[in-house]
């Protein structure tokens, strides 16, 4: 009785807790508008107080959202609907954003108000405008002038041409010394190409020409890399964040990187001797110092609820008065508005004029709806030259045809500007939810009536009692069933998450796709070989741990719970800890120094990346594997052991022939966990590498969400989702079959 | 128990522990680097500070998100234990038309990823009015498939005369299911809630898509928003947010341990 009332206790409490939770929040006030956008809280608030003071009855709801994951996030609200009214881009966003018409049509009101703006161009679209400029940047060269003067190099001279960058790169670099020349951003998506394309500018090429024909694999990119070819000897390829680590603690001669580290680097690096200049022209007669620029643009959605509200308050926003303080407090990047430059803060610094000096020949990648694409195609290129040492002319010549197929693939899909009102809408609450659960209760009734042949039927119990599989089956449908006949119906169309409208049946086109999909082979292969790698590596080390801990007396429950101590921590803070375990100058290869044997660029090199991320896995998990076979190897009757050791068994034949064999319904289900978990490998792979270098470490779940999220093409990630989802239903038929599928 | 009968040698203790520090290196540099000042006051040296843990406790709205992320832990555990264990019994012991049909679809839910589904769970939240509450992160996850499964697979094993023993004394069925079956099933109930919590506690990709406001904001996404930099994370801070974030759960751990094996051992796991 007394378990009985505490089940029935327990469901109660869990049932008040429930209805305790706060459910929607009230109705919107009437003048509001949702601001989503990247900044501190804290910055943006002073703005929006102040807007609210000189708009009465207005409220501004600003809420913060993810670098690395933000787009994802925005794209999925616009696809749901739930776009916000105003919203923070990314300016080599919006050539996709604003080609779909999701975005409000602003040209009327922003027209003369333009010229003020750096970075017009990114909210420019076929000659209407979407938005206003917010902040922007540009990279310039940092130089150590200590490593300059320690190397013979003039430290108030910093390189101007490509061939003294060089020079200066070959004379700092002592690898021995752990001094390097020149930091190479490598193994890191969305970053290479902004490093790499000034080059390419520098000597009059470009990526697109006016026309918007590609020119990226003309003479100029081939010069650039030839040039980063031979600079890559002298150089420490890294991750942005990591380069910019080593240059703080005085281990790297050069980098280019951003105007954030005028303010890092004298806080956290005092001692440092530094400069700043303008990025090296190809020769002193010869080209231009260009480099990248981007930026934040804020724009409206087409749901925006107020959208004279909302302009005013992105004029506000975007104001000199405005900006200058994120400027100030932040120093990531400059106002967008001209008018910010006359202010102190730029004139009175040197290293500051640097930069805006280089703002004014800077280029913007091609506002394309397309660019995103195209962005992976240039890294692949550059990737695959200075990385893995391929033939410029092969590997511009595969990007030239990548960047055809995204064409033709995009002409296909009709992606031009919608018109009239847009695909964001608000959609009526409740009716599908209703929808749905009418459809289970169907589907329970149709089990029901089917099955009821009366009491001597295929029944073994009374039908009512299926009222147990009703929570299961209830999310079943509505979370997997509900989801998976969407994504099947969509697999045979062209859904363009961002241009819902445009969706158009292509049949069996996406499988036949993937079918010759080079990136979706080779995204199998290495989710196998990761599952391979991983899954008996993990067994056999939680087996190990649990066989040592269990002959430890002395503080056997420290250690239990030590061991366990990686299974709950966050996987994107395992991936964290060792990004920086990975690095050149990091632990393991100090370790690895320690025994005589060289280091490497774990994360960079392709054929280390996978491996590193599987170490990883395995560290993270053992310690799960490890109290389930702790709980086996405790559940072993002692009496067998003293068995076995009467008639002289060896320690090894014990384990062999009392062990193994009680254990094995355990190991069994530790390889089926493990299996299901790493075969669904992700959070990792997206912090570490996002698939790179050369898509080492491209794993299937990743490609999927790469494709459904970053290139928008839901019917093609559902395609690939449909293909896995049969290769598993295979499995699990056999899983069942190997597990016994036995009759009560 | 083996290490009942044999002395544990030093050498075991001692390689347990010299295993156990070198195991833990990441870990340490967790803790390690949450304690650490590398700046100006240290000349690029480092020193010991508790700035760290003073930004991520002090950072806006942390307690609200350690809170939210307790609510979504307690719901979504609870309500895996009790649904997990009345499905598991449904497929385990009755027979009825479309088992094996649905059966075989709760194991493909198993391996199916979950990153597809994301726009029509979010859609679906929409459309309930459900999106940016902490019903979005709970509901879609109250009954996980694999513990089902998990349940299913152990109560098969069971004998089933215990539970006609009490059907012959007059007990319902929902009453052999919490006096018979719910105290057999400890150890399969002990991963469910193991598993379970872990899982819930770091998610991040779901909570990201399905709540927008601070109200509603989770730990993990709190903490990734607290010591984001555009270009630079702050990396004490992030330390400090992670060493905090994991302790609950260690703790928790730490004191349940004993009844964690004990009750996987219960019933001497079988599949």
């Amino acid at each position: 009785m007394r378990i009985h009332r505490w089940a029935v206790g327990g469901l109660v409490a869990l049932c008040a807790w429930w209805a305790w939770l706060p459910l929607a929040a009230a109705g919107a006030e009437p003048l509001e508008l949702l601001f989503w956008n990247f900044w501190d809280p804290a910055l943006v608030r002073p703005v929006i107080e102040r807007f609210e003071a000189e708009h009465p009855g207005v409220r501004i709801r600003s809420e913060q959202l993810p670098w690395n994951t933000g787009l994802d996030k925005v794209v999925t609200a616009v696809a749901a609907g739930r776009a916000p009214d105003i919203c923070e881009l990314g300016s080599t966003w919006m050539g996709r954003f604003m080609a779909q018409g999701v975005l409000l049509d602003l040209s009327s009101a922003t027209a003369e108000l333009l010229a003020h703006y750096r970075l017009a161009e990114a909210v420019t679209w076929e000659g209407r405008t979407y938005g206003l400029p917010w902040m922007v940047s540009t990279r310039v060269l940092f130089f150590n002038q200590a490593l300059f003067r320690a190397a013979g190099l003039d430290p108030s001279r910093p390189p101007a041409t490509w061939d003294e960058l060089l020079a200066a790169a070959r004379a700092i670099h002592r690898p021995a010394e752990r001094i390097y020349g020149f930091g190479m951003n490598a193994g890191e998506a969305h970053v290479l190409y902004k490093k790499f394309l000034p080059f390419v500018w520098g000597a009059g090429g470009d990526v697109l020409d006016p026309d918007g024909r590609l020119v990226f694999d003309g003479p100029a990119t081939r010069d650039a890399l030839a040039f980063w070819g031979r600079l890559r000897e002298y150089s420490y390829l890294e991750k942005q964040d990591l380069l910019d680590e080593a240059f703080m603690k005085g281990s790297l001669g050069l980098e280019i990187s951003g105007s954030w580290n005028l303010a890092r680097f004298p806080r956290e690096a005092p001692g440092l001797e530094f400069g700043v200049a303008r990025l090296p022209r190809p020769a002193a007669d010869r080209g231009a110092s260009t480099s990248f620029t981007g930026g934040q643009v804020v724009a409206l959605f087409k749901n925006c609820r107020h959208p004279g509200l909302g302009l005013d308050f992105i004029k506000f926003l975007t104001r000199p008065e405005h900006t200058l303080p994120i400027t100030r407090a932040t120093m990531v990047s400059f106002p967008a508005h001209r008018g910010a430059y006359g202010d102190p803060l730029f004139t009175e610094d040197p290293r500051m004029q640097v930069f805006v000096q280089q703002l004014e020949t800077a280029c913007h990648p091609p506002i394309h709806p397309q660019w995103v694409e195209l962005e992976a195609i240039v890294n692949q290129a550059i990737e695959r030259v200075v990385v893995a040492g391929e033939p410029a002319a092969s590997a511009l010549a595969r990007a030239a045809q990548a960047w055809q197929e995204v064409l033709a693939r995009a002409r296909a899909r009709r992606l031009e500007p919608a018109s009239g009102p847009g695909p964001v809408g608000r959609p009526a609450p409740w009716s599908t939810a209703l929808l749905l659960l009418g459809v289970t209760g169907l589907l329970l009734g149709a089990i029901l009536l089917a099955g009821w042949r009366g009491p001597r039927g295929p029944w073994s119990v009374p039908p009512a009692r299926l009222v147990f599989l009703l929570p299961w089956l209830t999310t079943f449908v509505l979370f997997w069933i509900y989801p998976l006949l969407f994504s099947l119906a969509v697999s045979f169309t062209d859904f363009d998450i961002l241009h819902p409208e445009a969706i158009r049946l292509v049949g069996a086109g996406n499988f036949v796709r993937l079918w010759h999909d080079a990136e979706f082979r080779r995204a199998f292969v290495n989710t196998v070989r990761f599952v391979l790698g991983t899954v008996p590596t993990t067994t056999l080390l939680g087996l190990a741990l649990a066989l040592l801990v269990q002959q430890v007396r002395i503080g056997q429950r420290i250690l239990r719970s030590a061991f366990f101590l990686p299974s709950i921590l966050s996987m994107v803070v395992v991936a964290t800890i060792f990004k920086s375990f990975y690095a050149p100058d990091g632990a393991v290869n100090a370790v690895l120094g320690l025994v005589g044997l060289p280091g490497r660029a774990w994360l960079v090199e392709p054929a280390w990346a996978l491996p590193a991320i599987m170490a990883l896995e395995v560290w993270a998990t053992a310690g799960f594997a490890m109290i389930l076979f702790l709980a086996a190897l405790q559940a072993i009757p002692p009496q067998l052991y003293e068995a076995a050791e009467v008639d002289g068994a060896s320690a090894w034949q014990r384990f062999r022939f009392v062990t193994l064999p009680m254990i094995r319904p355990m190991t069994l289900f530790v390889v089926v966990v493990t299996t299901i978990r790493t075969w669904q490998v992700f959070p990792e792979v997206f912090t570490l590498t996002r698939g790179g270098p050369l898509g080492a470490t491209d794993t299937l779940v990743h490609r999927l969400y790469e494709t459904a999220f970053r290139f928008h093409e839901m019917g093609y990630a559902s395609a690939m989702a449909w293909i896995l989802l049969l290769i598993v239903l295979g499995l699990s038929l056999l899983q069942m079959r190997l597990l016994g599928e036995r009759s009560p | 128990m083996t290490a009942a009968r044999h002395r544990p040698g030093w050498a075991w203790q001692a390689g347990a522990w010299l295993l156990l520090a070198l195991y833990l290196a990441p870990c340490w540099y967790m803790v390690g680097r949450s304690f650490l000042r590398i700046g100006p006051a240290t000349g690029g040296g480092w020193a010991l500070t508790l700035d760290h843990y003073r930004a991520v406790l002090g950072g806006a709205g942390f307690l609200g998100f350690v809170w939210n992320s307790l609510l979504v832990l307690i719901g979504v555990v609870g309500a895996n234990v009790v649904f997990a264990l009345l499905s598991g019994y449904a497929f385990a012991r009755y027979r009825f038309p479309g088992r094996s049909l649905l059966f075989t679809g709760l194991l493909t839910t198993l391996m199916v990823p979950k990153q597809i589904l994301m726009i029509p769970i979010l859609d679906l939240m929409v459309r309930c009015g459900l999106q940016d509450t902490l019903w979005a992160l709970i509901l879609p996850f109250a009954v996980d498939g694999f513990n089902v499964f998990l349940l299913r697979q152990f109560i098969v094993a069971l004998p089933p005369d215990l539970e006609e023993a009490a059907r012959a004394d007059g007990a319902s069925e929902l009453q052999v299911l919490a006096r018979v079956v719910f105290p057999l099933c400890r150890p399969a109930l002990v991963v469910v809630v193991v598993n379970t919590a872990v899982v819930t506690w770091n998610a991040f990709l779901f909570p990201l898509i399905l709540t927008d406001s601070e109200a509603a904001r989770t730990l993990p996404i709190g903490l990734a928003l607290l010591t984001q930099g555009p270009f630079a994370t702050d990396w004490g801070a992030l330390m400090a947010g992670s060493t905090i974030s994991s302790l609950p759960l260690l703790l928790a751990f730490w004191f349940f341990q004993d009844e964690i094996i004990q009750g996987l051992t219960a019933g001497a796991f079988r599949e």
